[in-house]
Parts: structure tokens; sequence; C-alpha cells
């Protein structure tokens, strides 16, 4: 083993004994870990505004215009079948399918492994039929669940983009922090140990770290049993959202004079770069802003494999954008640490 | 060779100037002491010379190598003891070596050496959120000695402690300097230079304003001086006219004994002592160096 590695090893097998005793890291990752494994099954309050969905008429009606003109928060698709249509909803491409048999029976199929959108859209599909009917329900109902998702899955892009950021901006920021203030960063400074040795040993420290706590999150809820498409479609989108994260905790802790700073510095930063991709859906606007995080992107992908079955080709975009994110952010925080001990007086 | 070269070392912090100008240089096997009162560039100095920092102008070459925060070549030569008792404190004593020693690529026995000789064998496995200010110092000691350095910079290494952390690092300092060792060490205490140092350098307002072996200093700067010791036999008030007449240079009391202290060059020495007998009852006289609190008093007015 070259100099150098043995160094970087040294980083991390040191960060990993303080890590032991870090009472602030236990909470960070303990709780989510617990949080997705006992939460997983509440149902999530927060009542979506946008739908998409798939109509299919069987006979000639106007249901698929009254919905379009009536519903301004319902984006339609018409389907030439009903095939076409569950499809969609098994792909997540919509959240729901409604198949028009008669004028006054419907099947509505829902999207199971998004239990937010199958609550208020089985609400408001209701209310749309009363209203297209005129008259109090007679009709004859039907919602199917489609897909065999169960509601602790469906939760988890939600645990897992959490836990990477929180594990990333909130801990790794902190403890390169914590070098400055103990000044155990200069003691670092006058030894053998280069500039990149560091960072990368902090690096890695905070990316084995995020991918233990997912790998236990995963294994907790029994994603394991995913197809191997899937599974390698998480093996590469999780490493690369903990990179990016990592990178950014790295980039606030060299950036940051102490660990308080540091801390504001996270806070500030981690909820709203963490919100807008968790709510990207509910509108238009909070869509827009999220493209701009990448917890969105790695959110999107996390649900697409979890919850649709998605494999590699099916996220690609998602992490090409965390790779990108990693890789800049990375370049940030070398250039940003260079010009730190550069000016360290 | 100069394990040390420092020539025309300046360091500014916008318009405050912390280091002006300074030059010099540290021979191989001395130990090197770096005096002055809070804030006058001691610490900026060190911080340049273990490639802390950067210089603003001139240079700093320590073993043939200018020092620079880029600069990693000649780090494994050089053991630093900090001020600040700078230690992982959710580590035992034994991991924070095993940790630096793997930075300087040292063999894990040595930890187990450094520990055993300054006696925190047992505490070794102790974390050091629990040890005294005395054992984290020797734990710095024992960081810096990790891989056998050519060079020990210490920065107020006894500060603080109880004796006999205080004689242990004295004594090892000693050995290293036995051993032909380099040492660069800034002190408060000016006992603890005069008594370790070959070569001292009084630094103020970031510019060095004395340098030299203490002996030369003290004969440079200071003053020997005779003190006598006596109890006086007439009243107060006469007895200290007689003791005013003779011009010591201090006068202290302790008890019912005053001592009175000569300067060696004067004039009359002995018409003066003659002069104290007529007052008082003398207890014993014995002549006294000049120290290097003399000198510090003295180079910084």
């Amino acid at each position: 083993m070259g100099e150098k590695s043995r160094r970087i090893l040294a980083f991390l097998r040191k960060d990993l004994s303080e890590s032991i005793r870090n009472r602030t890291l236990f909470i960070a990752v303990v709780l989510p870990v617990m949080a997705s494994f006992l939460f997983g099954v509440l149902d999530n309050a927060q009542a979506p505004k946008e739908f998409y969905v798939a109509i299919y008429e069987e006979a000639a009606s106007d249901f698929t215009q009254f919905v379009t003109y009536t519903a301004l928060n319902f984006t339609v698709e018409s389907v030439p079948n009903p095939e076409q249509g569950k499809a969609l909803v098994e792909s997540g491409s919509v959240h729901g399918f409604i198949q028009v048999l008669r004028e006054d029976e419907f099947t509505v199929f829902l999207d199971s492994g998004r239990p937010v959108y199958f609550f208020a859209l089985s609400e408001h599909i209701e209310q749309l039929i009363e209203l297209y009917l005129g008259v109090q329900p007679r009709y004859d109902l039907e919602i199917v669940a489609v897909g065999e998702t169960d509601v602790s899955r469906s939760l988890l892009p939600v645990w897992i983009t959490v836990t990477l950021s929180m594990i990333g901006v909130m801990v790794v920021s902190g403890m390169f922090a914590e070098e400055k203030d103990t000044r155990t960063i200069e003691a670092i400074g006058v030894s053998p140990a280069g500039y990149g040795e560091l960072l990368l040993g902090k690096g890695l420290f905070g990316i084995l770290l995020s991918l233990g706590t997912v790998g236990l999150m995963l294994l907790l809820n029994r994603v394991f049993a995913l197809e191997w498409e899937g599974l390698l479609a998480l093996a590469a989108l999780i490493p690369v959202g903990a990179a990016c994260f990592t990178a950014i905790g790295l980039l606030i802790g060299v950036l940051s004079s102490g660990q308080s700073a540091a801390r504001s510095v996270a806070t500030v930063i981690y909820f709203p770069m963490l919100f807008p991709a968790l709510i990207a859906e509910l509108s238009s606007f909070t869509r827009m802003l999220a493209v701009f995080f990448p917890t969105f992107h790695l959110f999107s992908g996390l649900e697409a494999v979890l919850l649709h079955g998605g494999g590699l080709g099916v996220i690609w975009s998602e992490l090409l954008i965390m790779l990108a994110f990693s890789l800049t952010l990375w370049g940030a925080t070398l250039l940003a640490y260079r010009k730190m001990v550069d000016s360290y007086d | 060779m100069a394990v040390i070269d420092v020539r025309k070392l300046t360091k500014r912090f916008g318009q405050f100037t912390a280091v002006d100008g300074i030059s010099f240089s540290v021979s191989a096997g001395e130990v090197f002491g770096f005096l002055g009162p809070n804030g006058a560039g001691k610490t900026s100095t060190i911080r340049i010379l273990t490639g802390l920092s950067r210089a603003t102008e001139g240079s700093c070459h320590v073993l043939g190598e200018q020092m620079t925060p880029e600069n990693k070549k000649v780090r494994r030569k050089i053991g630093v003891v900090f001020e600040e008792a700078n230690l992982y404190t959710r580590l035992s004593g034994r991991q924070n070596l095993e940790f630096f020693a793997a930075l300087y690529g040292v063999k894990k026995h040595r930890v187990s050496e450094l520990l055993e000789e300054f006696q925190l064998a047992e505490a070794g496995s102790k974390l050091v959120a629990n040890y005294s200010k005395g054992m984290k110092q020797r734990l710095l000691i024992c960081r810096a000695l990790l891989a056998d350095p050519d060079l020990l910079v210490l920065d107020e290494p006894t500060s603080g402690l109880d004796l006999a952390s205080v004689e242990l690092i004295r004594g090892q300092i000693r050995s290293c300097a036995q051993l032909g060792k380099t040492v660069f060490m800034s002190t408060h205490s000016l006992e603890e230079a005069d008594e370790l140092c070959s070569r001292v350098a009084f630094i103020n307002h970031g510019k060095i304003i004395a340098e030299g072996d203490p002996a030369s200093l003290k004969l440079r700067f200071g003053q020997d001086y005779l003190k006598v010791d006596l109890i006086p036999s007439v009243p107060l008030e006469e007895f200290r006219q007689v003791v005013d007449s003779v011009q010591p240079i201090k006068t202290e009391q302790e008890g019912r004994v005053f001592s009175v202290l000569l300067g060696l060059s004067s004039n009359e020495l002995g018409g003066k002592i003659d002069q104290l007998r007529t007052a008082g009852r003398i207890l014993r006289i014995h002549s006294q160096e000049a120290s290097l609190r003399e000198v510090f008093k003295s180079v910084l007015g």
C-alpha cells in the first residue's frame, strides 16, 4: 500500500473510531433508520394539488372533455385502450387511470406506490364524477390498487434522500469544522499528509457512513428483494448521491470558521435544499425550483427504482445529473480547501 | 548547515505587522529559545517555521527546504508541540498516537515506547477527554517525537503544568539536545530558557531586539549583584536611612529579615557592607549572577 493510501485510510479509521462516541452523528444515523422502519406505514397528510391522469372511454362520452375543462389541476391524457392506461399507472407516468365503462359506470386505477396521491385522487375523482353526473352518486365505482408496493417502501425515497443529505450536509460539515475548532487540523497541517489526503479520507468516511446507514434502511425495509436491474440502479445512484452530499458537507466545513458557523450554514442550506425536492409535484413552480437541487434528482431516481421497478435505463438522466453535481461540488471543495490552506493564518 | 535559516521574515495581517523583517539561524544540536511578551510575534513566526502559514515577505528555510504550506518534503523530520492541546478528545491517547504514526509512516511499537517513556502507558487506553493538562502536554510531546524528528518546535511546552510534568518535559528537551537534535522553543518562563537554551532571541513588536547565548546576554544587559541579608538592630526609621545611603539595586523584606541587593560593580562595596553592619546584624552575604529575567526587563525597557 502506498503512503498516500495508508494516510487516507488512517483518516478514515480515525473518523470511524471518533464517530462511535459522537452523539450528534449517532442521532443523525439512528433517527432516520428507525423512522424509516417505524413510521413507514404512516400516511402523509400533505395533499398534492397537481394530478396526471389517463382516461379511456369504452362508450362514446364527453367525460374526458368534462374533466379537462372542469378540473384545472388535472392533466389529462386519452389512451386508446385500458391496457395502456394501466401500464402508465404502473410505470409511474400518471397518478391514476379512469376507465369509463358506461355513462354511469367507472373503474379507477390508482398508483398504490404513492399513498398521498392515492387517497387525494380517489376523493377528487369521486367528486368529479358526482359533478359530471349532476346527481347524487348511483354509479358503480371500484378502486383497484396497482402494483405490490407496500406503504413503507413508498416512503423510502424520502427517507433515503433525507438521510444522505443529512449525513453529508449536517454531519460531515460539522466533523470537518470540528478539526478547526480543536486545532487538530494544524497538527495534520504540519504532518506529511497533503491536501487531497485529508479531503479524500474525510470524504470516504462520509460516503461509507451514508452507504452503511442507507444499506441498513434498505435491509430493514426488505428492499433487497428487488429485481437485479433495480438493485444495480440503486448501487449506482446511492453512492453518487452520497458523494454529492458529502462534497457539500466538506465545502461547508472548509468555508466555515468553526463548528457553530458550519452548523448554522448547514441548517440554512439543508432545509431549503430538501423540501422543494420532496414537494416538487405539488405545483409547476415547486417542480421548476426543484430541478436546481440534487435532492430532487436523487429523489426522482429513487422513486423510479423503488416504487416503479425502474432500472438504469429509466434513471440514467437522474444519474448523470447527480454525477455532474458531484464532480462540480468535489472540484469546488478542493479549490476552496487549497484557498483555505493558502490563506491559513 | 543551519537547521533553521530565517531571512528578513515579515508577516502582515492587513495593516498589522506581526513579524517585522526578522533574521536568525539555528544550528544543528542547539536549543534555541524564542522569548518575548504576548503578541510579540512568536507564534506567527512558529506558524511560518512549521509551514502552517505563509510569510508575507522574506524567506524561511528549515533543513534546507523553503517552508510553505504546500511543501511537505521535510515535515517528517519536524516535530511540533502547539501551545493548545490539539488532540482528539474522543479517542484514547494510544489511538491519537497511532493515527499520527500512520500519517508519519511510523511503526506502532514506537507508540508503546513513547507512552512508556512519558509515563502514559497505563493511561494510554483512556479517552483523552479524561486526561489532566499535564498528561495532554506529555501526549503532545509524544506525538511530536513519533517520527524521531531532527528538529523539535515547541510553543510554550510547560505553560501551566504541575512541577512533575515540567521536570519530565524539561528532561526530555535536555535528552533531545544530548542526542544532537535541534530544539526551537518559545516560552514565557525565562528560568526555563535560562536552564535549557544554548541560545536565545528576544522578540518584541515583531522585531528581534537581542540575540545570543544566555551568558553573553547577561553580561551585556544584566548586572551581577551581592545580596546582604540582615536583621535591623536600630529603629526601623534609622535602618531605612542607612539602607538608602548605600544606594541598593533593590531591597526586599521577608519577616524580620531584610535583603539588600548591591551592584557588584559599584564602588566601595566593602564600605557599604560596613555601613549596613552599623544598622543591623548581618546574617549572610552571597553573590548572585544576573538572570534572563533581568535581561528581559532590560532589553524590553
